[in-house]
Order: C-alpha cells, then sequence, then structure tokens
C-alpha cells in the first residue's frame, strides 16, 4: 500500500561527532574519518567514544541556559540548523507546527550530576528535574522555536528518533500539522551512563594501534559498539506545501516489536520491519540500493540484522549495499536514526554510499550482502535507501527514503 | 563589599545579565529573572555567602534589596 500524500525532506540540521553541519559530516565521512577518540571518565577504564568538540551551550545566552542541559542546547541547534536548511525562519500559525523528538535518555548527565551530588552528602540543584526530565529537549525547542502544535518526546531507546520521524510523517499525512519537525537527540558522554553502558559490557574497547578504529560493524574481530552523542533534525513537509524542491522524499516507514527480549533483537521482527517499511513505500526489495543498517557492532546485534536483511532481500541480498555508519560517528542511541537517516539522504543526493570504516573482515554470519568496506562507492543509479534502528527493548524502526 | 554589590555580581557572573539593568528595588522579573532562575540563585547563594537560605525565600522575597537584608540576617556557617 503506497501512502497517498508525498512527504518531503524540506531541510536537515545536524550537531554530531563529525561536524556541526551534514555537508561538513558527510565530507568527512566519505572521506574515510572517522570522529571516534579515547575518554576517560573517574574509576573506569579508558573507553573509546565520539564527542562534540566545539561549545553547544552557545545557542543560548547564559541567563536562558538556565534549566537546560547539554542534550536541549544540542537539539536546539540542530533545529536551528534544520529550518535554516529548509528556509523557514517564521510560521503564521505555531499551532500547525509539531515537533517530534526522539531520545533514549534525555538529560542523563543532569540526573547523574545531581545524584552523585546528593550520594555524596550535597545538595541536589534545583532544577535537576526540568533539566533532566526526558521531555525537557522538546521543552527548550519548543520555546525557543515557538512550536506550539503537538510537542511529543519518544523514548524508544535506540530507535527513539526513527520512530519519532515516522510518527512526524503520519501527523502530516493525518492533516494533524503542516510542519513536522523531527528528529533526535543523545547526550551520554556522562560519567554515570557511560559506567552503566561499561556495566552492561556492550562497549567495544579502544583500539590500541587506531582509536579511531574501535567500532568495527560486521567484522570478524569487533568488540562493542561506541557511544556518541549529538544531534539531527528534519523539517518535513507535505508534497503541497513545499516551497522547492526537497532533499528527498520520506517514502515510507514501519515500527514493529519483537515482544521477545530487552536487549537480543531478534530475526522475526526485524523482518517483519523490513517488509512492513518496504510495503509502506510501495517498493520492493531490488528497488532498495542502499542499507544504512543499525550495525552497533555488537556480538549479538550484527548477525541477527544480516540474517534479517537476507532472508527479506531473497535473491537480491548479495546485491545490496549495505554499511554502517555507526563506525565514524559511534552510536548516537536515540540521535543514531535520525544521524543516519541524514547520511542516507546525503548518498542519496549525491549517489554516492558511505563504507562501514575500520571493518577489514567479515564475520561469517554477516556475509551474502554487498557490504561497502573500505571506501565509499560511486552509486549514481541509487534510487531509494532503507535506514534501520533496532532497539534495546525489542521495537524496530525502518525508513525508507527516495530520491527527488 | 557590601552584600547588594555581591550579588549583584554573582547575578552578573552567573546568568551573564547586565549590571545596569539590576535594580535593587525592582521586582527579579524586570531583568529577566523568572522563578527558575531565582530558585538557582537561591542554591548559588547557600556557597557563595555560607549561609542557608529558607526555602520559602524563592517565593516571599521579590527584590534583590529584600534579599540583600535577608542574607545579612542569616548565621554564616563555619
Amino acid at each position: 500500500m503506497s501512502t497517498a500524500v508525498r512527504i518531503g525532506i524540506a531541510g536537515i540540521g545536524v550537531t554530531c561527532p563529525l561536524g556541526d553541519s551534514l555537508e561538513a559530516s558527510w565530507h568527512r565521512l566519505i572521506s574515510g574519518q572517522g570522529a571516534v577518540g579515547r575518554m576517560a571518565f573517574e574509576g573506569l577504564p579508558d573507553i573509546a567514544a565520539a564527542s562534540i568538540g566545539s561549545d553547544v551551550s552557545q545557542v543560548l545566552t547564559r541567563l536562558q541556559q538556565v534549566g537546560t542541559e547539554r542534550v536541549s542546547q544540542m537539539a536546539l541547534g540542530a533545529v536551528r540548523k534544520a529550518l535554516a536548511d529548509a528556509g523557514v525562519d517564521a510560521w503564521v500559525d505555531p499551532e500547525r507546527v509539531g515537533l517530534y523528538l526522539g531520545t533514549g535518555m534525555g538529560g542523563a548527565a543532569t540526573m547523574d550530576a545531581g545524584f552523585a551530588a546528593l550520594h555524596g552528602g550535597g545538595r541536589i540543584p534545583p532544577l535537576t528535574v526540568p533539566a533532566g526530565m526526558v521531555n525537557g529537549a522538546s521543552a527548550v525547542v519548543s520555546i525557543h522555536g515557538d512550536i506550539r502544535g503537538p510537542v511529543l518526546t519518544y523514548a524508544v531507546a535506540c530507535a527513539s528518533g526513527s520512530v519519532a520521524m515516522a510518527e512526524a510523517a503520519h501527523a502530516l499525512r493525518r492533516g494533524e500539522v503542516d510542519i513536522a519537525v523531527c528528529g533526535g537527540v543523545e547526550a551520554p558522554l556522562a560519567r554515570g551512563t557511560v559506567a552503566a553502558w561499561h556495566a552492561l559490557r556492550t562497549l567495544a574497547s579502544p583500539d590500541e594501534d587506531d582509536v579511531a578504529r574501535s567500532c568495527r560493524p560486521f567484522a570478524a574481530n569487533r568488540s562493542g559498539l561506541v557511544l556518541g552523542e549529538g544531534a539531527a533534525f528534519f523539517v518535513l513537509r507535505r508534497e503541497a506545501d513545499l516551497p522547492a524542491a526537497p532533499r528527498a522524499w520520506f517514502a515510507g516507514s514501519a515500527v514493529r516489536c519483537d515482544a521477545k527480549h530487552l536487549t537480543n533483537p531478534q530475526v522475526r521482527g526485524q523482518v517483519s520491519t523490513l517488509k512492513a517499511a518496504l510495503q509502506a513505500s510501495g517498493l520492493a526489495p531490488s528497488d532498495i540500493g542502499y542499507c544504512n543498517a543499525h550495525g552497533t557492532a555488537t556480538v549479538a546485534g550484527d548477525p541477527v540484522e544480516c540474517e534479517a536483511l537476507r532472508e527479506v532481500w531473497g535473491e537480491h541480498a548479495a546485491a545490496l549495499r549495505v554499511s554502517s555508519t555507526k563506525a565514524a560517528h559511534g552510536h548516537l542511541l536515540g540521535a543514531g536514526g535520525p544521524l543516519e537517516a541524514a547520511l542516507t539522504v546525503m548518498a542519496l543526493q549525491q549517489g554516492v554510499v558511505p563504507a562501514t570504516l575500520g571493518t577489514a573482515m567479515l564475520d561469517a554470519r554477516c556475509t551474502g550482502l554487498a557490504h561497502v568496506l573500505g571506501e565509499a562507492q560511486h552509486a549514481p543509479g541509487l534510487r531509494h535507501a532503507i535506514s534501520n534502528s533496532f532497539a534495546f527493548g525489542g521495537t524496530n524502526a525502518a525508513l525508507v527514503f527516495s530520491r527527488a | 563589599m557590601s552584600t547588594l554589590t555581591r550579588l549583584t555580581r554573582l547575578i552578573h557572573e552567573k546568568f551573564g545579565v547586565d549590571i545596569a539593568t539590576i535594580d535593587a528595588d525592582a521586582p527579579f522579573a524586570s531583568y529577566n529573572l523568572d522563578s527558575l532562575t531565582v530558585a538557582e540563585l537561591m542554591f548559588e547563594i547557600d556557597d557563595a555567602f555560607h549561609v542557608t537560605v529558607p526555602d520559602e525565600a524563592a517565593t516571599t522575597v521579590t527584590t534583590l534589596r529584600e534579599l540583600a537584608t535577608l542574607i545579612d540576617g542569616l548565621a554564616v556557617k563555619a
């Protein structure tokens, strides 16, 4: 079933470890330069992580920063860039504008610092709740963006931002809003949060020879995921409302749940998600020229995703170009889906498919697909692409984009 | 340095408010300090002045001069 109303991507804004704009991030990605570095936290072994070097607080004055934190500031910065990219600087009816924001952990650093102060015998700061609450970033964006329609926050772990984008497109199709600002943000690089991820034994160990190659999705020698931080936002509009040609079309999406295990992904749920996303887009597997995989580089996750792709693509699997850009920008959790969707849109616009950096020899369980390794590939005929986000908790989201 | 001067400087340093706009007898809101910002200010004052500002001050005190008077009447912690 193809949806009647076409949804166009009017603008994209990015603040991520690869750069402060989508174009800068893209060029760094396809030049093969990853953003993973070494980070130290008290009481923990050094970790590999992808952080943002610039001062993200600059989007607000010091007075405006009261009650905000890194996650809100990154979100606001990326939303402003997306609106500028879309050529939108004001709207007639703010109640017809919606915000659909995904974040797995919200103001985790604020909660971490507040509880650390309290448990250490000190006082918890008075604005810990508003700065740390999961919808804090949405609130800050709505206030400074004058967004007065639905302002919604989706906490669906690593699928948060992709689910938010899927919901935003549905809201446009239903006619609930005229402009949908959507995407994700995550700021997990705080001591307590990093320690919790480390305790789960999912983090990659820093590569001693080249720390930038610590995240190796689909590789036989992968050792886990690398946390990243950042924000990526889209401005979506119905075709009839687009003032200019869109960057790409948001062809369709699907959200399904494994309903099986807290952390172990399941082939069954991913297959049903991928099939439903293709159906919603009115496309067949052979139409898709590139898959930006979830590809976290965990031992458990990568083979399951590859098996699901092989099952859905069948005889076309060997021709499906697949890469995980997480190798370059890390796992941005709730912001991962939107950032990867943004890079997928760039792949469509440029006719170039990014490689999975750092991966040389594939795990035998990840083969049977056209993995893009080493260098970015020219793909001038690329017309449709899919971006996967498979979350802890079992929720899966797949987004399909088409060249404009 | 008077308590009032120290408070004025604290607000300037912490929140970036232009000192010239701070009227000690005008409501906090007149120089854009909302209720959350005042709560944050009270928290900072405890550390800066080594006092414990009572919780109700965040709602009962409305100007900087009132706040300075309140602080001058509080016991300084060792």
